[in-house]
């Protein structure tokens, strides 16, 4: 099942956060991975998904995977 | 996606950014939380395989099925704005946000085809239509949206015909049974070149005073109902049917 695109965003953020007590300080990151999308429809509401894929390698059953590349950084959201 | 018709681009672009905006949302949070530091989304592109279709006017897209080797990639790139930023970029809107759209003056006059290609030329509001017909000329906006000119002079009067939206009876208004009954009318296009001519029934009131936006009427006492009607020029009418509250609740509004 794939998630929504918000939550896949922030669990990426997340993952590149190091431990607090490490001494490590991640400035900025750049990530580009595979991502696979769906959406779908609830009521008037349209949500999209978006997800790693769930299998390392693809069928041709599998739909066509695209990228998501994404630049993260310190600081609060705007 | 379940749609194999495709979904209209903007609509796939709305879907996109309302994700993105939960995701910054939840990651402020977190900084709100007391996180000691976080992180924020600067930038994001996706390249996705796709089909993109036009239907009529609207550019429509459907993510590429299993087998689809023909499919196209959709670049979009997306960056975080300040509000300084978005409301630089709103600010036309915003300032027209009060006003009818074409949609609501045009009604069945146009189709939501032809409103659609208005729109994709940047056409939202009426200002924006009168704007564009003074300075970009009929025949310019009839080579760009595909509408016959004559089409176009018809819906733009329809667009300019007074609209009323409010009346309501001023709170300062005397009530000694023959003096005036001031009605204030709220809407849009009420007035043009000359003082409009304004009438309840049958009967012509006096107009006090006059801008596009509000009319303030002398009506008599025993206007508290029925159709009132604002002649801005020779045919251009608007109508609308109101009824005051009694006295006590002078201050309501009547819609």
């Amino acid at each position: 099942m794939r998630r929504p695109l918000w939550q896949t965003l922030v669990d990426v953020v997340g993952a590149v956060m190091p431990p607090e007590d490490s001494g490590l300080r991640v400035k900025d990151a750049h990530i580009d991975l595979p991502l696979e999308v769906s959406l779908r429809q609830t009521g008037s509401d349209l949500e999209f998904f978006g997800d790693v894929p769930g299998w390392r390698w693809q069928t041709i059953f599998d739909e066509k995977r695209g990228r998501l590349k994404l630049m993260i950084g310190e600081g609060e959201a705007q | 996606m379940s749609d194999q018709s495709g979904l209209p681009l903007e609509q796939f672009i709305q879907a996109l950014t309302s994700q993105l905006d939960r995701a910054q949302n939840t990651l402020a949070l977190k900084a709100r939380a007391g996180l000691p530091l976080t992180f924020a989304v600067k930038d994001l592109t996706l390249d996705l395989r796709t089909h993109i279709e036009m239907v009529d006017s609207a550019v429509r897209i459907r993510p590429a099925a299993p087998g689809e080797v023909e499919a196209s990639t959709i670049h979009l790139a997306l960056t975080t704005i300040t509000r300084p930023m978005i409301e630089e970029n709103t600010m036309s809107l915003a300032a027209a946000s009060d006003e009818p759209s074409l949609k609501q003056v045009l009604g069945k006059d146009m189709t939501d085809e032809e409103q659609r290609r208005l729109e994709w030329a940047g056409i939202h509001t009426v200002s924006q239509f009168r704007d564009m017909q003074k300075h970009g000329g009929e025949q310019a906006i009839e080579r760009v949206v595909d509408i016959p000119v004559n089409r176009l002079r018809a819906a733009l009067a329809r667009a300019s015909e007074p609209m009323i939206t409010h009346v309501t009876r001023e709170s300062f208004s005397p009530d000694d049974g023959n003096g005036a009954n001031l009605l204030r009318i709220r809407g849009h296009n009420l007035l043009q070149d000359n003082e409009p001519n304004v009438r309840i029934g049958n009967e012509q009131v006096a107009v006090m005073q006059a801008s596009p936006r509000e009319l303030l009427v002398a009506a008599l006492p025993h206007h508290t109902e029925g159709t009132l009607s604002v002649e801005t020029a020779p045919g251009v009418v608007g109508q609308k049917e109101f009824r005051l509250p009694p006295r006590a609740k002078a201050a309501e509004e009547t819609t």
